[in-house]
């Protein structure tokens, strides 16, 4: 926990408090930040990211509504819920990035290459089990 | 016979002589302790340190913004320190002045400490980023000083209420009066009202001084590439800074309070003679004992405060 870190471009036309919440988001989708962990409090944050401390706010208000934190008067901001990611699902996911990576994609393209494969899944219908 | 004049024993100094006392006592000695022991630390701080050519850019530069910072509030404190106590001390007024004078210098210390915490550069990079790290007085202030200065806060206080309720109505004497009323004595310089009201003020304000700089330590932005322990180790050293000389400018005001008071407390005894033999009145042996203990435990705790003032900050390691 420690030593997890997000980064921000100030510069990228994601706004910051975007940039953050989706970096939380997957923290806590990747297993990275457990249920019951807390975030750093919002003006240390700002702080350590020369951020205003209403940036930091607002991207800790969107992750309580969509219910990845919940703010507790005493302990502060608290990761609520983790997904729960299957080790061979962890395993593949970390293979096709190799494979992307060494194939000369960017991260950015590889993140294409998957939501593609979603939108694809997405439009057709579920496989029936047999 | 003699008269009961003969037995009364008035021993109060006058606003020179009490400063007099009071000026040298919280000076001239620990001064000397303190410059021969801060030479030994800082020199052998200096041969340990990790050269700043180790450290990352960012860390070095967060090093020695701190040590800037803490030159600069040491000699705002020392300036104060010396003036204040070299005034020509010719009033009850300035007595009352050179007994707040160490807190007045530990405020200025904490004041000087918190505007540079307050000023501290935020990171103006284009791509920045930062710990998740959840970071908390108690993490990053040294546990052992934290309790240190919270019982010379205690024993100030104490110190105070108790030589107020103790000190006769001028506020600045202790008196002893013999159930037959015929023989009576007062001492001082004592810590009363007079002493105890500034002083308890200076030790609310450097209290709230030093609470706010321990508050504002977590919240200032982190050194860029730092990684934890080293992040760590700035803050408690921040911290450190400020602890280290509240606790030492409040003890030793604690202990010089100890000292007087239990030196005016133990001097009640009231001697006179009749027809050749000597005859003692006063408190009793139980009150002596126990006002020499005072006085004792006024000088150890003066000795403290000195070793708290020499006591390093743990070192940034490459």
């Amino acid at each position: 926990m420690s030593e997890l870190r997000v980064v921000v471009d100030a510069a990228s036309a994601v706004p910051v408090y975007e940039q953050l919440r989706r970096q939380v988001t997957t923290l806590t989708t990747t297993g990275a930040l457990a249920a019951g962990d807390r975030l750093p409090a919002a003006r240390t944050l700002a702080a350590d990211l020369g951020l205003a401390l209403g940036t930091v706010q607002r991207a800790y208000r969107e992750l309580e509504a969509e219910g990845t934190v919940v703010s507790r008067r005493r302990t502060g901001t608290v990761v609520a819920r983790a997904a729960r990611v299957e080790e061979d699902v962890r395993w593949a996911a970390e293979g096709f990035v190799e494979r992307a990576l060494s194939s000369g994609l960017t991260p950015e393209q590889a993140l294409d290459v998957v939501r593609g494969a979603l939108a694809v899944r997405a439009s057709s219908p579920p496989a029936r089990a047999r | 016979m003699i008269d009961s004049m003969s037995r009364v024993n008035d021993r109060v100094l006058d606003p020179t002589e009490e400063a007099f006392v009071f000026g040298p006592l919280l000076l001239a000695a620990p001064l000397l302790l303190l410059l021969v022991g801060g030479a030994g630390v800082a020199g052998f701080l200096l041969a340990r340190r990790v050269p700043a050519g180790r450290l990352p850019l960012p860390v070095a530069a967060a090093r020695r913004r701190g040590a800037a910072l803490a030159l600069a509030a040491l000699a705002v404190a020392g300036t104060l320190l010396v003036v204040g106590t070299s005034l020509p001390q010719d009033s009850l007024r300035r007595t009352q002045l050179v007994a707040v004078t160490p807190l007045a210098a530990a405020a200025a210390h904490a004041l000087v400490l918190l505007v540079g915490e307050l000023t501290w550069p935020r990171p103006r990079q284009r791509v920045r980023s930062a710990r998740l790290a959840v970071r908390s007085v108690r993490a990053d202030a040294p546990r052992g000083l934290l309790l240190a200065y919270a019982a010379s806060v205690a024993v100030a206080l104490l110190v105070c209420v108790a030589g107020t309720l103790l000190a006769d109505g001028t506020g600045r004497a202790i008196g002893w009066r013999a159930a037959d009323g015929l023989a009576a004595s007062t001492r001082g310089p004592f810590p009363g009202a007079f002493y105890a009201a500034p002083i308890a003020v200076g030790v609310l304000v450097v209290a709230l001084l030093t609470a706010a700089l321990l508050v504002r330590v977590p919240h200032r932005p982190a050194a860029a590439g730092a990684d934890a322990a080293t992040d760590g180790t700035l803050r408690r050293a921040a911290a450190h800074r400020v602890l280290r000389v509240s606790t030492a400018a409040t003890a030793a005001t604690a202990a010089a309070l100890l000292v007087l008071g239990g030196l005016a407390a133990r001097g009640l005894d009231v001697h006179w003679a009749v027809d050749g033999t000597w005859h003692t009145d006063g408190p009793g042996a139980l009150w002596t004992t126990t006002s020499t203990a005072v006085a004792l435990a006024g000088a150890v705790l003066a000795l403290a405060a000195l070793a708290v003032l020499l006591v390093p900050a743990r070192a940034v390691r490459a």
